[in-house]
């Protein structure tokens, strides 16, 4: 055998493994990185089958406290798009995540930094200075913007721009995803609307006096989005936990003021929930703010009927009124 | 005379720097300042007098950090250490670095705590107890070994975490010295292999290993090799546990003349007793395995220490510490050596929210 058929023999192989790398390049997921469950989600929605998302939380932490694990590192080294919250709510550590990646493209400023906050139409932003005597206020505005569903479609637009600009060959797949996401969230919108329907006809017999209470602000997108008032929080300090002065005095308030339900999220302290109930009388109602892939609430629809339900539930009493 | 000189000098310095983070902050640079206090009380409970007796400001730290350009980030860290009764600032750490140009790489070059074990690359205000273990001040100085060169980290491509880190710096002193040293023989040159697991609980483990090596201008070639875990159990923001260890050991190889070699390990369990509250057990063994008399007889001698540490955290800025170190060194004929006392800390962070690191 010639060295030319030698050659010659190889260039079959040559054309499949050609076709082979061009056709794994043409279809190549973008790998898109979030640190909430619900952003992941939410990528996948409007990505569709270009994208493969994943999430570094698990839906069961306090997004407030988390720590800038290896793990986290590694997987935003792979990384075409890193999408976050935002509104300093991962600024304890991403920062150090985004660093130690060693990936230019996800870096501030870098085509697959996304941070979903940025269209938000931002609740509670201070006016005037803040400093830490005011315990951990949100400079930028209350960053849990993803337990409503028409400020997390205002959230996937900037999603969809981050694909947009690392996969612009799809771009006319992502806005369609998009336009998809926010139509899905309109109609389970108007779904949990109904389901809270009782409690918010509570609320309005009652003169639009609030009827429950949050143990810390994050539940202000869920509430205002529904039509719902807060009567405040069982913090005195976002971020504080209540001492027990605090904790008396809030019970005795709410009490007084009617409120019905205590609404907190699954990561504070149990032993201060069951407190401010043995000092009030009113039920607290615990439910998760994040989805939880291998936990009880999956689904982005499914967690926001559950906290829907849960409210309306405690709201009620036995004879079946609010 | 002198001390009053350097010590206008060090508040002049700090105010220049002050100054330049007011001004600065705001400007769209991305410049960030951070301010660390660490104050520490120290007093003895036996007459081996190794406490000051004094509540006294341990360090005082001032970092300055923020992108450069669109591709280097700058750090500077002074620090204040209580020297001969002043206060007096020093460079701790001043470094370029990048994470933008390499894939999956980042490096820095300047002066830095070098990247190996677990307490050398934290700054004391940081750690999980009050003092030093005593391999660690040993083999790298109270707080840290720092030098000035260049350190590359490279996170390898696999589907589990493993990161590759390896320094070369000017070796001319070792550890926490305030003086120029000598040319080595060989600088000092490091590396470091780190991996993590996922733990189930939402717990997770981080373990290395580590090596160093120098020979000092005098042929003394130092060589160590160590490893490091850290475990950690969070649930809802609370540390609900934590295990840090260190093992290492130590080779002093002199140009003439029989080698040195020590061992020394910590093991720091905590747990939370509340919210925030916890409660740790430092537990550290050291001793020098190469110890002889003078006909060549190898002597038994170990120090150990146990130290029961209470944290209390007001929030993730402040932290308040209690902890009463015991610790006894024992050497064959020769009169056990006890020594108790009792430490208090509180250390603030002003300034920039840090990153919560594993």
């Amino acid at each position: 055998m010639t060295s030319n058929t030698k050659i010659t023999g190889f260039i079959p192989y040559f054309i499949a493994l050609l076709i082979t790398s061009l056709s794994a390049t043409a279809f190549a997921k973008v790998k898109v990185v979030t640190t909430i469950p619900d952003l992941a989600w939410v990528a996948a929605e409007v990505g569709g089958d270009y994208v493969e998302s994943k999430a570094l939380l698990r839906g069961n932490e306090n997004p407030h406290f988390v720590d800038a694990v290896p793990e986290f590192t590694r997987l935003t080294a792979d990384a075409d798009v890193v999408c976050m919250a935002g509104l300093d709510l991962e600024v304890g550590y991403m920062p150090a995540v985004l660093t130690r990646s060693g990936n230019a493209k996800i870096q501030p400023g870098g085509p697959g930094y996304c941070e979903a906050g940025k269209f938000v139409q931002v609740l509670e932003k201070p006016t005037a200075a803040v400093d830490r005597s005011m315990g951990d206020v949100h400079p930028a505005g209350n960053p849990h913007f993803f337990l409503s569903p028409k400020a997390l479609a205002d959230g996937a637009k900037e999603i969809a721009a981050a694909l947009t600009r690392v996969d612009p060959a799809h771009t006319s797949d992502y806005k369609k995803g998009l336009t998809n996401f926010a139509a899905k969230m309109d109609a389970l919108d108007k779904e949990v609307v109904k389901l809270l329907n009782p409690l918010k006809s509570a609320q309005d017999k009652a003169g639009g006096k609030p009827l429950l209470i949050e143990y810390h602000r994050e539940f202000s997108y869920f509430l205002n989005e529904y039509g719902l008032t807060s009567f405040g929080s069982i913090e005195e300090k976002p971020g504080v936990p209540p001492s027990a002065g605090r904790l008396g005095e809030i019970a005795a308030a709410s009490k007084a003021a009617g409120i019905r339900v205590a609404l907190a999220a699954d990561y504070y302290p149990k032993k201060t929930l069951e407190r401010f109930s043995e000092l009030s009388g009113i039920k607290v109602v615990v439910v998760p703010t994040m989805i939880q892939p291998s936990g009880s609430y999956k689904t982005y629809a499914e967690l926001q009927k559950h906290i829907a339900n849960s409210l309306v539930s405690a709201a009620t009493d036995r004879s079946g009124k609010i | 005379m002198k001390y009053l000189f350097l010590y206008l000098r060090s508040l002049m310095f700090v105010a220049l720097l002050g100054g330049a983070s007011t001004t600065f902050a705001d400007d769209g640079s991305g410049l960030k300042t951070s301010v660390a206090l660490d104050l520490v009380g120290s007093f003895n409970r036996t007459k081996l007098n190794t406490a000051n007796d004094r509540f006294d400001v341990r360090e005082a730290e001032f970092l300055l950090y923020g992108p450069i350009d669109h591709l280097f980030d700058g750090m500077l860290n002074v620090a204040a250490h209580n020297e001969g009764g002043v206060s007096l600032f020093e460079v701790h750490e001043a470094y370029i670095g990048s994470s933008k140009l390499i894939p999956r790489s980042r490096f820095r070059l300047g002066q830095f705590f070098l990247g190996i074990g677990r307490l050398n690359r934290f700054h004391r205000h940081d750690w999980p107890f009050i003092s030093a273990p005593k391999e660690h001040l040993e083999f790298f100085g109270a707080e840290a070994a720092t030098d000035t060169g260049g350190e590359y980290s490279y996170l390898m491509p696999l589907p589990f975490f493993l990161e590759l880190t390896a320094g070369v710096t000017n070796g001319w002193t070792y550890g926490h010295v305030h003086n120029v040293g000598q040319r080595p023989r060989v600088p000092t040159h490091y590396g470091r292999a780190t991996t993590y697991v996922d733990l189930p609980a939402n717990g997770g483990a981080q373990t290395s290993l580590n090596f160093l090596s120098r020979t000092s201008a005098q042929g003394d070639a130092m060589t160590l090799v160590g490893a490091d875990l850290t475990a950690k159990w969070r649930e809802a923001g609370v540390l609900n546990f934590l295990l840090q260890t260190e093992a290492w050991q130590r080779t002093i190889k002199p140009l003439i003349g029989s080698s040195e070699r020590s061992f020394g390990m910590y093991v720091f369990p905590q747990f939370a007793v509340a919210d925030q509250t916890q409660f740790g057990l430092l537990m550290d063994y050291f001793t020098v395995l190469t110890l002889k008399n003078i006909v060549g007889a190898p002597i038994a001698n170990v120090e150990n220490r146990l130290v029961p540490t209470l944290t209390y955290k007001t929030s993730e800025f402040v932290t308040l510490r209690l902890a009463y170190d015991w610790s006894v060194a024992k050497q064959a004929n020769i009169a056990d050596r006890n020594n108790q006392v009792f430490q208090m800390q509180a250390t603030v962070n002003l300034g920039a929210h840090p990153s919560h690191d594993f």
